[in-house]
């Protein structure tokens, strides 16, 4: 039936909605059928006299069209680079979010085919910003996941762009609207998993582990390959950063929990060992599982957590001693060999930089002598309090997200189905109990049933 | 931290090791007034077991124990293999032998053979008619036999068999005493302590068996090294206890065993108002001296004293059948103690000065010490430069101030995850097999 409304040519197209307003929902709606049943080559005809038909098009409104014609064009065998890219940054600048939400996939196609052609011309550093823009005019909210986000951070990796991805990745995702973004759960796994790599590669390991651990929490009725990766990163991101493993949230899927256990045991008998803090062992664990890190491309990682186990165990000496001797530090932690003790300096005077330590090395001595001091930030200064109210405002703009989600729970026909359940179930006479005729205000119980069964 | 590790390791193994350490002729341990405090299995047991530890004792243990097994028990099994271990160590010295009196462990043989059928015999006979009483002490007559031959789980059940015929509260605790007597024989703690429970919540306990409940229940505590319950439960224990329970326990014991689980494991303020102001306890120590004289040191801060006193009887508790394995432990917990409490009311100690009070070096002391600070028990920090132990100066309002706002971070990245998870949930975004 709708295959006797669909246009012969592009021009029929454009002109069978031209005369209606192309953003209201009833065109999207009518419009959008039309375009999925329509094949390729029909967005590559030109009009008539050769006229190009986006030139006729409002990128605005009529964004649906503009998108499909757009992908059509990049698909051809041999497309004209330079002119496409210039249309699709037009088109990524000035699209209808409303409209491309009704076609999320088109969106990502065109996204997809920008970094291609980049890619072709040699140049993938263009398209950053616009699809960083992009993600941030989809989105609904900047909390909000979409389809681009993990294609995106693909891409940063990739081209090892990292610091590109932050202004998307410094905000939490924690809003899933999946009709409108057409996004599936591999999106969040991957956007998650990519998003703790990149943290890796700018050394921002907190967030790292962060974003780790909410690919492996993620709700699941099988294990995704995706979450066993991330696991194998979150063992040695955490030993690197605690020097243990930080057990997951309570709430991890007892499947995941049991997968972890029986494919990434190397890493767990590689956290043993490092727990143990004994620097052999660790060495010795290290050699064993070398190959199996090296397979799952993680030597790197593993050989810098090693390191970690130094700049642990000095920081834990700091905790117990005043002053102490390069030599007697590389003894106590470990270190062997005999430039020992300027291997110690050298970890030492790194972690003063880092601001992990306080302390200050003197050669007047023979050996050099460490002295440790405390942290000399007294929280004493303006900086403090700039910190302190920036802190605030972040916890309280989850704190709004929070009342939000409650509200909208609290009026959400499962939640109120449920009461309702639990309220006709108690007392199936229609007479209430006690307590919950006090939650009801007394006599108040007929209207509420109503209530009840208008949203039921 | 590796060093913690490897001492963690090597106090394992000590402990395991001194169950076959040959231990040096003790300093104050005198064999036959050390025994003569006991009687019965105890006796032969203790006997046995400094035989085995001590070369210098070995043969006099082993003749004291013979005797014993001979005269108060018919336990012939043991005569004959306590015998033959005599032998071994006669020989290896190039001694006469000691003859095996082959008459009494035949004719022990016959009678406890006969004693059993005939106990049976009986037994039965009671059992037809069903007289709980007569049931009740077949059964105790029976234990009490299989107890004498040293078939300690023949006794156990027929001991515990009596429970369905108690009729009175003196049966039920005489049932449960029995019981926990072959317990403590048997190792097996876990029965003592539920039996201590139940014969504890009987009514009408006279004293002499509240205080042998409280030393068995201190008795299995020890064992499973919970030493200040089993401190709480010896200082408890009532001076009635004296000798009437030397089938399992001297009074001397009771002093030796709460005091080192004391001072292991009780602060000062405890120690002062639950040891030295205990009256009760006051009587044990009387025995004990030189446990009463480490309490006091202890408490007056002599590490010196107390230290040589420990050293001096250590030997002596390497030969207690209880206390052997905990030793060890006990006597770290002892040294941390007062490590800790030496350290208390200053600001800056002088490790030298340290090291001399507590009779060791100061790279030595330096150890100890490090490992006190790591596990959080001393507040300090070590100069090892200037050889100076630093009490620790906490700021506590920059201490907030971090802690505040690493629990701001946490609350911000846990509020968010869990926003995350519900909005997962609730578009149903589960890692699924077909929702690809």
């Amino acid at each position: 039936m709708p295959s006797q409304q669909l246009p012969n040519t592009i021009e029929d197209l454009l002109n069978s909605f031209s005369h209606t307003d192309a953003t209201s929902d009833q065109v999207t709606k009518q419009l959008l059928p039309i375009l999925r049943q329509l094949p390729s080559t029909f967005f590559t005809q030109w009009i008539g006299d050769h006229r190009d038909p986006l030139d006729s098009l409002n990128v605005t409104r009529n964004s649906l069209v503009y998108a499909y014609i757009l992908d059509a064009r990049c698909r051809v065998d041999r497309p004209e680079v330079p002119r496409l890219l210039s249309r699709i940054f037009e088109f990524l600048d000035k699209f209808d979010q409303q409209q491309m939400q009704h076609a999320p996939e088109k969106l990502l196609a065109i996204a997809q085919d920008l970094s291609k052609l980049a890619t072709q011309f040699g140049n993938n550093i263009i398209t950053f910003k616009p699809l960083a823009n992009t993600i941030i005019k989809f989105a609904p909210s900047r909390n909000h996941l979409t389809n681009l986000h993990q294609f995106f951070l693909k891409e940063c990796l990739l081209s090892k762009f990292y610091t590109q991805a932050l202004p998307i990745l410094e905000q939490d995702i924690t809003e899933i609207e999946h009709q409108l973004m057409g996004i599936n759960y591999l999106d969040h796994l991957l956007y998650h998993y990519y998003g703790g790599m990149v943290y890796i590669g700018l050394k921002n390991y907190d967030r790292a582990l962060y974003f780790f651990r909410l690919v492996i929490s993620a709700p699941a009725v099988v294990t995704s390959a995706v979450q066993l990766e991330a696991y194998k990163k979150y063992v040695l991101v955490s030993l690197y950063l605690y020097g243990k493993i930080i057990p997951l949230p309570k709430y991890t899927s007892g499947v995941v929990i049991r997968a972890v256990k029986n494919y990434c045991q190397p890493y767990q008998d590689f956290a043993a060992a490092f727990e143990s803090l004994n620097v052999k062992r660790v060495r010795n664990e290290l050699q064993k599982c070398t190959d199996i890190f090296k397979k799952d491309k993680n030597l790197g990682l593993a050989r810098q957590s090693l390191e970690a186990i130094f700049r642990q165990k000095i920081q834990q000496l700091t905790q117990t001693y005043l002053t102490l001797s390069l030599a007697d530090i590389a003894d106590a932690v470990g270190l062997e060999g005999p430039n020992a003790s300027s291997i110690a300096e050298d970890y030492i005077l790194r972690m003063i930089e880092t601001r992990e330590i306080f302390a200050t090395i003197s050669h007047s001595h023979q050996n050099g002598m460490v002295s440790f001091q405390d942290n000399p930030d007294r929280y004493n200064t303006s900086l403090t309090i700039t910190k302190i109210e920036e802190h605030i405002a972040q916890a309280a703009s989850v704190n709004q997200r929070v009342i939000k989600t409650d509200h909208l729970v609290a009026c959400s026909k499962e939640y109120l189905s449920k009461q309702h359940l639990a309220l006709s179930g108690g007392m199936p006479g229609g007479l209430g109990l006690a307590d919950e005729a006090d939650f009801l205000g007394s006599g108040n119980y007929e209207p509420f049933i109503d209530e009840g069964r208008f949203f039921g | 931290m590796s060093i913690n590790l490897e001492d963690g390791i090597a106090a394992n193994a000590k402990r395991k090791r001194t169950l076959e350490v040959c231990v040096e002729p003790p300093n104050n341990l005198d064999l036959d007034t050390y025994i003569a405090n006991y009687k019965g299995h105890t006796k032969v047991d203790r006997l046995l077991f400094i035989a085995k530890r001590c070369p210098a004792l070995q043969i006099e243990a082993y003749k004291l124990a013979l005797q014993e097994i001979q005269t108060s028990t018919l336990d012939h099994n043991k005569y004959i293999a306590a015998a033959t271990k005599l032998n071994e160590a006669l020989s290896s010295q190039g001694r006469p032998l000691f003859q095996i009196d082959s008459a009494w462990v035949d004719s022990t043989q016959k009678r406890a053979k006969s004693s059993v059928e005939r106990l049976e015999a009986e037994l039965k006979n009671y059992k037809n008619n069903l007289i709980k009483e007569s049931i009740r002490m077949g059964h105790n007559e029976l234990g009490d036999h299989h107890y004498n031959c040293g078939s300690l789980t023949n006794a156990l059940k027929c001991y515990s068999r009596t429970r369905d015929y108690c009729t009175t509260a003196k049966h039920i605790i005489e049932m449960c005493l029995n019981v926990i007597k072959v317990s403590i024989e048997l190792g097996n703690y876990s029965h003592v302590h539920s039996y201590v429970i139940k014969a504890e919540s009987t009514p009408d306990i006279p004293s002499v068996v509240q205080a042998k409940l409280k030393v068995a229940a201190a008795l299995a505590n020890l064992d499973s090294n919970k030493y200040k319950v089993a401190a709480r439960l010896f200082l408890e224990t009532g001076f009635d206890l004296s000798n009437n329970y030397s089938e399992v326990i001297s009074p001397n014991d009771v002093a030796v065993y709460g005091g080192l689980c004391a001072l292991a494991s009780f602060d000062r303020a405890e120690l002062k108002s639950k040891v030295i102001d205990n009256a009760e306890f006051k009587q044990f120590l009387e025995l004990e001296p030189h446990i009463r004289e480490l309490i006091h040191g202890f408490y007056h801060s002599k590490y010196a004293l107390v230290l040589d006193i420990l050293e001096k009887w250590k030997n002596d508790y390497f030969l207690d059948l209880h206390l052997h394995n905990h030793l060890e432990t006990l006597y770290d917990n002892i040294r941390k103690k007062a490590l800790i409490q030496y350290f208390s009311p200053f600001l800056t100690v002088d490790l030298n000065k340290m090291a001399q009070s507590f009779c060791t070096e100061v790279p030595k002391l330096e150890r100890e010490l490090a490992k006190l600070i790591t596990e959080n028990q001393i507040q300090a920090r070590i100069d090892s430069h200037n050889k100076i132990l630093c009490a620790k100066q906490q700021d506590q309002r920059s201490g907030i101030f971090q802690k505040s706002l690493k629990m701001g971070e946490e609350y911000e990245k846990n509020t968010s995850a869990m926003l995350l998870r519900m909005n997962l949930l609730k578009a149903n975004l589960v890692v699924n097999k077909d929702s690809k």
